[in-house]
């Protein structure tokens, strides 16, 4: 028990494995495998996050074994309060979304599904290696990891543009991971330099502060990477195509897990290791999100289809939970280390009614939804009750997340508040709009369709829906543990 | 300490038992019929009347322990809902005087309306749903007001709001009620940004959320203002006040019960009890307090003329709503607290008994909301007419019915209002004429005359709606002598509120309480006599230019349209096609186009010549070789 948190960063390699070649009998339930495999790992991750104790600041369930000596890089990987919801959500929502896989993906071959999921097994390996690592080179080595299967599969298995929207999609992120290889380059030679004992552990480099120019082009070319990652406006010109095009269980990880890397990264690598540079540019960078948060609010509004509005729903509500981080503010930390996680799983459920209405017609042009909640009073309901949640209704999760970043943007700068508190409008707005053209109004031409929704997307659903509600009357639960 | 843990449990339950109706019919009900198009009316909306009636009853005992103890407000902790940093939010109960009335209306007048709707939508299908709805909305109210704590009080306003728009729409085929259910919930989005924004700086500034240590805090500072304008604003969305009233009257493509209770009777009343809560804050902000109660005249006014000219009988009493609303704020802005909520429980009694008779009515016609419809009804629904004839009478204000003692008193706090009193006092007077002119208008359209086309088949409600309307016509005629003014006897009513509300200066009578009713009473005599005249004569004002502008309702909605729906929409537009699909799109052509670039000349690397790979595969090597020898 004492390497549980190098466990479940490997595991799912060996899964995908698994799942990649299984035998022909078994071929056709790959998603089922996946998921016993995830929950697998799942269940024993449980035991590393239940044995975290958040009333100590140290780091737990640490495992340090020395990697490239004479860099002084290590594998050195533990939970802290910073990491433990993205890690317990990464855990809990991989195997929920195989098992919503038929739903997910209907049209799709066995063998397809089966790539798939080997493709998200890495994916979880890559999140899970990000989160949970110490150093900032094996940070590095997972947060390229995740990039070659995402890559891989939106370019196999995506629809519309999917090559154009693939090759802007890894310009994009190349370019930023291009530019923090060479500053984590930099910054353990300086590191080696002005300390003589090499080390890339994420303590070790916070201590050493470089000049102040060096300090402001390494905060910006690491920035960058993470900024595109999240994405922070205005880098984020390749989410609309990627979100649009990927196959959707690919949409979901990235709108749930991969978005939350680049914020993850912000807060816990960004501002700590330059904290000067960060102290000059954050109000621009509030700034930059507080513009985000209207800008993709704006752009939602304007989109013809359901999956299209909600991949700037997500950019919207993304560069909210910025302002958290960029108001330097305690509080404003712990807010957006919770809204990361009601994003996350907001996200996933109003994802997951894409699906159940992606049966019918897989554009979810508007012209081809209406009036659907009389068919499929769960997936309605269930769309409901999220869309609350991302409009930041009080009593849902949303809301808490939503509540503590206005106070903390309003602190650090006045009008990014307002513009935080006006979120409450434009997202209703958008919102209101995706629920209305889909489930509400007259019955579109294409008539019926039935609901049928299997077990285990019902139990999903509710599952998704008691989260929204219960951490949004006792929030506290969450962030006593997060960001505390 | 035992009493007080009773009282916390009564409480407790009289919150919870909506929501246990709430999950019944929501949940439990329609999973075991299979679904929603299978429940009765009569199971879900009995479900739901039950447990509003002993919610009811909880309420009367609570405030009725609250009455025989120790005067003085009891705090009930609950739970601790966060602590970030350097603000605690905790919700606790608060059962005061003013909360216990409010619990009342809610829970009474909500019980009444539950026991209407079993008969109301009883040929619905999807019954459990609407009772789900209804409950849930009780909840949310309950909560709004007994909450200490502002957060919590806009979970409630939030809560209430969500309420009225899924009531609004619950016919969600229909275009239109879903599009007037958004613009409900939009505007009112409006308002509630306001008391986000609110609640952010008292948080900031204060380091607290609860309501009276708030009040004790905020006695000097720049930012009170901001806080008291942002918190008016708010209440101008709820309580469908000038500029943000627009939804109300669209809001009436909700069933009819559900404009009797949430828009007439309690959650438009929100803006009216949060202000009078804080009323120790406003007191502070005279200047603020002249503009609160300079809206709720014009407002008064305003509805009140667009009234005069709508055919459709909910829209009459929409903007009736809007225009008594108004009367409640120019109460409180001349800081006659008791006065405005007096007002707010008559009218809470009388309108929800004319929303319900126009309920009826529109029940027995087959579903003709056109007074044009109508006329003659006096004959076929005549409990109806009589009740309806009690409402209008007590929203005329004529002698002796509710009515007459709340707005009689409003008129008065306004007239002895030191600055400008006398024009407050001369445009509510006008207001209570045109009042008078459009109820005398409706009655006449609809009970008296000829039968009209749908008239002819109209029947009588039976017991189950009728019974709540005789009740209310009961509360609508005698409500008022709660509230008698000091001059005649005791103001029952004040004296109960007396420890919840700010004292409001006392301002020098220049005229007796009686003149001013008497004034009132002549004005709202001679508007229905020139109701009555005109009716008679088949006067119409709808042809003329004024007729005009009124029917179009001042084209306000066609301005906000203009002002804000365009340009946002112009503005959304442009996000997408210049920002987006210009600017952004441009940084991914200068990507590709350099790494276009990029490639070419790499290409002419992998040109296919051997020798050219051994010498890379050297020159590699080479500065691999050097790398290390540098670094070590």
């Amino acid at each position: 028990m004492d390497h549980l948190s190098a466990w479940i960063i490997f595991a799912p390699i060996f899964g995908a494995l698994i799942v990649w070649f299984l035998p022909d009998a078994l071929a056709r339930h790959s998603h089922l495998v996946a998921a016993a495999i995830s929950g697998f790992i799942a269940c024993v991750g449980a035991f590393a996050l239940c044995e975290f104790n958040p009333s100590v600041s140290d780091l737990q369930s640490v495992v340090d074994w020395p990697w490239l000596d004479s860099w002084g890089v290590h594998f050195y990987v533990g939970l802290d309060s910073e990491n433990i919801g993205l890690v317990a959500m990464t855990l809990i929502l991989t195997p929920l979304l195989f098992l919503c896989a038929p739903i997910l993906q209907p049209r799709a071959e066995p063998s397809e599904i089966a790539m798939s999921c080997g493709f998200l097994l890495l994916m979880e390996s890559g999140a899970l290696g990000t989160f949970l690592s110490q150093d900032l080179f094996l940070f590095y080595v997972f947060w390229e990891l995740i990039l070659i299967p995402a890559y891989l599969m939106l370019g196999m298995y995506g629809t519309g543009e999917r090559a154009r929207s693939g090759l802007v999609f890894f310009l994009y992120t190349f370019v930023g991971s291009l530019a923090m290889l060479f500053s984590i380059l930099y910054l353990m030679a300086a590191q080696t330099d002005l300390t003589g004992v090499p080390s890339s552990a994420l303590s070790d480099l916070a201590e050493i502060r470089m000049n102040g120019k060096a300090e402001v082009w390494l905060f910006w070319a690491i920035g960058l990477a993470f900024f595109v990652k999240a994405p922070l406006f205005p880098f984020h010109g390749w989410l609309r195509g990627a979100y649009k095009d990927a196959p959707l269980m690919l949409t979901i990880y990235m709108a749930a897990i991969m978005s939350k890397m680049g914020a993850y990264g912000i807060g816990k690598v960004l501002l700590p290791l330059f904290p000067n540079a960060a102290m000059q540019y954050a109000p621009v960078l509030l700034w930059a999100s507080a513009i985000g948060l209207v800008y993709g609010a704006l752009l939602a509004y304007n989109q013809k289809d359901l999956k299209s509005l909600l991949a700037c729903a997500s950019l919207s509500h993304i560069n909210a939970l910025l302002m958290g981080l960029f108001s330097l503010k305690a509080m404003g930390h712990s807010a957006a280390l919770f809204q990361m996680l009601s994003h996350g799983f907001l996200i996933f459920g109003l994802f997951l009614v894409c699906g159940v209405l992606q049966k019918r017609d897989e554009s979810l042009a508007w012209e081809n939804l209406g009036g659907l909640a009389k068919f499929l009073p769960m997936t309605a309901i269930s769309f409901f009750v999220f869309s609350l949640g991302s409009m930041g209704l009080p009593g849902t999760n949303g809301f808490v997340g939503e509540f503590l970043i206005l106070l903390a943007s309003f602190d650090a700068a006045p009008w990014t508040g307002v513009i935080a508190a006006f979120g409450v409008v434009l997202s209703a707005a958008y919102m209101l709009r995706a629920y209305q053209l889909s489930m509400l109004g007259p019955v579109s031409a294409h008539g019926e369709i039935s609901e049928q929704l299997g077990y285990s997307v019902k139990a999903i659903f509710i599952m998704l829906i008691l989260f929204t509600i219960g951490f949004g009357i006792f929030p506290q639960t969450l962030l006593r543990v997060v960001g505390g | 300490m035992e009493a007080e843990t009773q009282l916390k449990f009564m409480l407790l339950g009289l919150w919870f038992l909506p929501l246990v109706g709430f999950l019944l019919n929501g949940v439990a009900y329609p999973a075991l019929c299979g679904g929603y198009a299978k429940t009765k009316a009569s199971v879900a909306g009995w479900i739901a009347s039950v447990t509003m009636l002993i919610s009811f009853a909880l309420s009367v005992v609570a405030v009725c322990r609250l009455a025989q103890g120790p005067i003085g407000m009891k705090y009930l902790p609950l739970y601790t809902f966060l602590e970030s940093d350097f603000l605690k939010v905790s919700l606790s109960f608060y059962l005061d005087h003013l909360s216990s009335l409010m619990i009342l209306i809610i829970t009474g007048i909500g019980s009444l309306i539950h026991i209407y709707s079993i008969s109301y939508m009883h040929h619905e299908k999807n019954a459990a749903r609407f009772f789900a709805y209804l409950n849930l909305f009780c909840f949310a109210m309950l909560l709004l007001v007994l909450s200490d704590n502002l957060l919590f009080v806009f979970f409630g306003w939030e809560g209430v709001g969500l309420c009225s728009y899924l009531l609004i729409g619950y016919w969600y085929e229909k275009e239109a009620n879903v599009a007037a259910a958004r613009k409900a919930f939009l505007v009112n989005r409006v308002g509630d940004f306001a008391f986000l924004l609110a609640l952010g700086i008292i948080a900031l500034t204060f380091q607290t959320l609860a309501i009276n240590p708030f009040i004790m805090a905020a006695t000097k500072g720049a930012g009170l203002s901001l806080i008291g304008i942002l918190l008016f604003f708010a209440a101008t969305g709820k309580s469908a006040q000038l500029p943000l009233y627009v939804w109300l009257p669209d809001a009436m493509a909700g069933p009819t019960p559900v404009s009797a209770l949430i828009h007439a009777a309690t959650m438009v009343t929100a803006g009216v009890y949060l202000f009078a809560r804080l009323s120790p804050f406003f007191e502070q902000l005279p200047s603020l307090m002249m503009l609160v109660a300079w809206v709720g005249a014009l407002t008064a006014l305003f509805a009140a003329t667009i009234a005069l000219v709508q055919n459709d009988i909910k829209k009459v009493l929409a903007y009736s709503t809007v225009s008594q609303l108004g009367y409640m704020f120019l109460a409180l802005g001349v800081g006659a607290y008791p006065t405005a909520m007096l007002h707010l429980m008559t009218h809470a009694f009388f309108k929800a008994l004319l929303f319900l008779g126009a309920g009826s009515l529109i029940h027995g016609c087959g579903g003709e909301q056109n007074m044009e419809q109508m006329g003659g009804l006096r004959k076929q629904m005549p409990t109806t007419f009589k009740t309806m004839l009690v409402g209008a009478a007590a929203l005329v204000g004529l002698p002796f019915f509710s009515g007459f003692f709340s707005k009689d008193a409003i008129l008065h706090a306004a007239l002895t209002y030191p600055r400008g009193g006398v024009v407050l006092f001369a445009i509510a007077a006008i207001a209570a004429f045109l009042t008078a002119l459009y109820c005398w208008r409706m009655i006449h359209m609809v009970f008296l005359g000829q039968a009209r086309s749908h008239a002819f088949h109209a029947h009588e409600s039976d017991g189950l709606m009728l019974w709540p309307l005789r009740i209310l016509a009961v509360g609508a005629a005698f409500s008022g002598f709660l509230g008698i003014d000091e001059e005649w006897g005791p103001n029952l009513l004040a004296e109960w509120l007396r420890p919840s509300l700010a004292q409001g200066q006392e301002h020098i009578l220049p005229v007796s309480a009686v003149l001013t009713s008497m004034f009132a009473v002549l004005v709202a005599v001679l508007g229905l006599y020139l109701s009555y005249t005109l009716c008679r004569k088949k006067f119409s004002v709808v042809g003329g230019p004024i007729g005009r502008l009124l029917a179009a309702r001042y084209f306000v909605d066609e301005v906000y349209v203009l002002l804000f729906v365009k340009p946002y929409l112009a503005f959304s537009s442009m996000t997408q096609n210049f920002f987006e699909m210009r600017l952004i799109a441009s940084l991914h052509l200068l990507l590709r186009k350099t790494s276009d670039a990029l490639a070419s000349y790499l290409r002419r690397a992998s040109n296919g010549d051997l020798q050219w790979y051994a010498f890379y595969l050297g020159l590699g090597l080479a500065v691999m070789v050097g790398i290390v020898m540098a670094t070590s």
